[in-house]
């Protein structure tokens, strides 16, 4: 039996992401909202019966009248006109069965192509929930299409459309009717094979009622990001000290079994003192991520897109900008790809060259390293964490600042977007606990996959070139003086010294340009290898640099980072997503001079405060 | 483990993470180098040995060129 092309296609937020990882096995990232998926992608499964599918997961559209990138590669593939991809040889239309209003009008255009298409109706259990009654038969009498019901994000919720996938291919539809108003043909399936309760959603209107509300919405928007902080803070410590203790226990014991010399050096200064500082991190991102994963699944973030709306107008930018801002909270990364689903080619540029102000999931070994060390963990009005506060403020620190940047630019370049939002507010729903679970699998593997990765690897490479050359015979300083990553710091000390770095943090701000947590490491690394005795090396990074740092140059290493670009890959796509070497640059310029700009403010204010 | 040993290890893992890192973030300059010297290695004349190493040396076709595998991507779904 050949293998079948089948794409799966529908309006965003139906549940194709969902639906393509229920057939594949594949763990894309899945959300309650519009827009994760802007390009195609590709996966296999083998059928009972021993077919073997290739699924394409292709962004959702709402017309074949693309308005943006993603919806063009949509598109594409539907026509058949994407260079090297071939034409389906079926069509899985997916459609959210609550909403089969907005979503059947895109079924009924496809429908137009005129090629071999099945209807996948996705949510079929929340649309039984609601009392909505759809009459299978009739829709696929009336469509002139098989018609499945799934539920992607159960077990057993795409046997029947796998099922289908066994058989033959179904015909193409006739076009019939189909060249009338979209509208009043979806109103007359309706009528004719749906059956809607009376209030298809009551909870939802009862919750947009607040969460919707212009100042009850914001007020309690800023206390969910608010709290979700000062959690990462409390809740994340025991858990931290814990994985800490161990790291230590595991370092001094392999340390220990070495004899002296430079693989002991390595593993002990190097891997344990560099590395292990970084895995620390773990509980704190991955407590991060549960309640960005539990608030991308409840269907709360677009709401937050709609109440931003006005700020970001303000700002000259766009609600649309809300989802590739909010994704950059993980990495700018896929926070700049997904710009690729606003309209307007000014909105989108403004957008990616202030995407890399949100503070990436990257920053917070950082943050927290420096706030752990410098601010006093004590309660603030009895009820917060004067920690977690500082932490908060980083965030909006740079929310502000890239709002700020963002009007600033669109100043500059005298343009002004297009500031129309049009959103599909999805139903709310409670997280489903496997997709959170897969999202936190994917989280975990990521970062320790960055650790013994990248990581790993720049901090060998620091550690080589803090310990050679060699120090000459009766040499009295440690060894790293002497050594060439020693000497570079020296060298770039005098450029940073007004904004209060020495040169220990010139050397790790280098390694930190590849990837920002690679700075704690590299901090720790030259720590140990700048100590005075083997029990003072394996000491933790943080009473170290509270000893040798003033509370000055603390601030100004967390303002740095909240502004500095510091990490290559942003730079390449910010090149590869606007096709230009001079975006890129402008970019990494106007982020270095803000950084170096705030926290020169920074450093010189809180050391004049403090004499 | 005598101080030789423990230098040879550690130049061997020092090599290894300094290759890696130039794979990934001047992937064309790392494949072409790869590449002349698997056919340095594989010319005619050259111990059998030598020759097998240099085809083993000898990079895949298609270099990766994209921003995707430059290392720093935290989540993304597109970079694989």
């Amino acid at each position: 039996m050949s293998a079948l092309n089948i794409a799966l296609v529908g309006n965003p937020n139906c549940g194709k992401t969902a639906l393509f990882n229920r057939l594949t096995g594949s763990r894309q990232k899945v959300a309650n909202y519009a827009g994760v998926t802007v390009e195609r992608k590709e996966g296999l499964f083998r059928t009972p019966g021993g077919r073997s599918v290739r699924v394409l997961d292709l962004p959702g559209a709402y017309s074949l009248d693309a308005t943006s990138p993603d919806e063009a590669i949509t598109r594409d593939v539907c026509r058949g006109a994407l260079p090297g991809e071939p034409v389906p040889d079926l069509l899985v239309c997916v459609v959210d069965a609550t909403n089969l209003r907005l979503h059947l009008r895109f079924v009924l255009e496809l429908r137009r192509l005129g090629r071999p298409m099945l209807l996948a109706l996705n949510l079929m259990d929340q649309a039984r929930r609601r009392g909505i009654t759809i009459d299978v038969a009739a829709l696929q009498a009336r469509l002139g299409m098989p018609v499945v019901e799934t539920v992607a994000v159960k077990r057993d919720g795409a046997e029947a459309l796998v099922a289908m996938l066994d058989g033959a291919v179904p015909p193409a539809p006739e076009a019939g009717e189909d060249h009338g108003d979209l509208h009043a043909q979806v109103s007359a399936l309706l009528a004719e094979a749906v059956t809607m309760p009376e209030r298809t959603s009551r909870l939802d209107e009862r919750l947009d009622r607040w969460l919707l509300h212009p100042v009850w919405g914001l007020v309690i928007l800023a206390a969910v990001m608010f709290l979700v902080f000062q959690a990462v803070f409390s809740w994340a410590g025991p858990l931290q000290d814990t994985l800490a203790g161990w790291i230590s226990v595991l370092g001094e014991s392999m340390g220990g079994a070495l004899p002296d010399g430079p693989l002991r050096s390595l593993v002990q200064d190097g891997l344990f003192a560099g590395l292990g500082t970084v895995m620390e991190f773990l509980p704190q991102i991955l407590l991060l991520f549960t309640f960005i994963l539990a608030l991308e699944e409840s269907g709360y973030l677009p709401r937050a897109a709609f109440l931003l709306d006005r700020p970001m107008r303000a700002a000259g930018l766009t609600g649309r900008s809300f989802i590739p801002l909010l994704s950059s909270f993980a990495c700018a990364i896929p926070g700049i790809m997904a710009t690729r689903s606003i309209q307007d080619p000014r909105d989108r540029l403004t957008t990616i060259l202030v995407a890399p102000l949100m503070t990436c999931s990257a920053r917070l070994p950082v943050y927290t390293l420096l706030i752990g060390a410098f601010i006093p963990d004590q309660p603030v009005w009895g009820v917060f964490n004067l920690q977690g506060l500082v932490l908060f403020a980083l965030y909006v620190a740079g929310i502000v600042s890239a709002m700020g940047a963002a009007w600033v630019i669109q100043k500059l370049r005298h343009t002004e977007g297009e500031h129309v939002l049009l959103l599909e507010l999805p139903s709310y729903r409670l997280p489903n606990l496997l997709d959170l679970g897969i999202g936190l699998w994917e989280r975990a593997r990521i970062f320790l996959r960055r650790v013994t990765g990248i990581i790993l690897s720049l901090t060998v490479l620091l550690w080589f070139l803090s310990s050679y050359p060699a120090p000459p015979e009766g040499a009295t300083l440690p060894a790293i003086d002497y050594s060439l990553a020693g000497r570079i710091g020296r060298w770039m000390e005098p450029l940073f010294a007004p904004i209060g770095f020495n040169w220990q943090i010139c050397i790790a701000l280098i390694p930190g340009l590849a990837a920002r947590e690679v700075a704690v490491a590299a901090l720790a690394t030259v720590y140990a290898l700048s100590a005075a005795n083997d029990a003072e090396a394996i000491t933790s990074l943080s009473p170290l640099i509270a000893a040798d740092w003033s509370l000055a140059t603390a601030l100004s290493l967390l303002v740095w980072y909240v502004y500095a670009p510091q990490c290559l890959s942003t730079i390449a796509v910010i090149k590869r997503e606007t096709n230009s070497w001079k975006q890129a640059g402008f970019a990494t310029g106007y982020l270095f001079a803000l950084a170096y700009l705030a926290s020169l403010v920074t450093y010189q204010l809180t050391a004049w405060l403090m004499s | 483990m005598s101080p030789l040993l423990q230098t040879l290890v550690v130049a061997v893992i020092v090599l290894a993470c300094t290759l890696s890192l130039l794979r990934r973030f001047l992937p064309r300059l790392s494949w072409q180098s790869q590449a002349r010297l698997s056919y340095f290695l594989e010319r005619e004349g050259r111990p059998a040995a030598l020759r097998r190493l240099g085809l083993a040396l000898r990079p895949p076709i298609a270099a990766s060129a994209s921003a995707c595998g430059t290392g720093g991507c935290n989540t993304c779904q597109g970079c694989k």
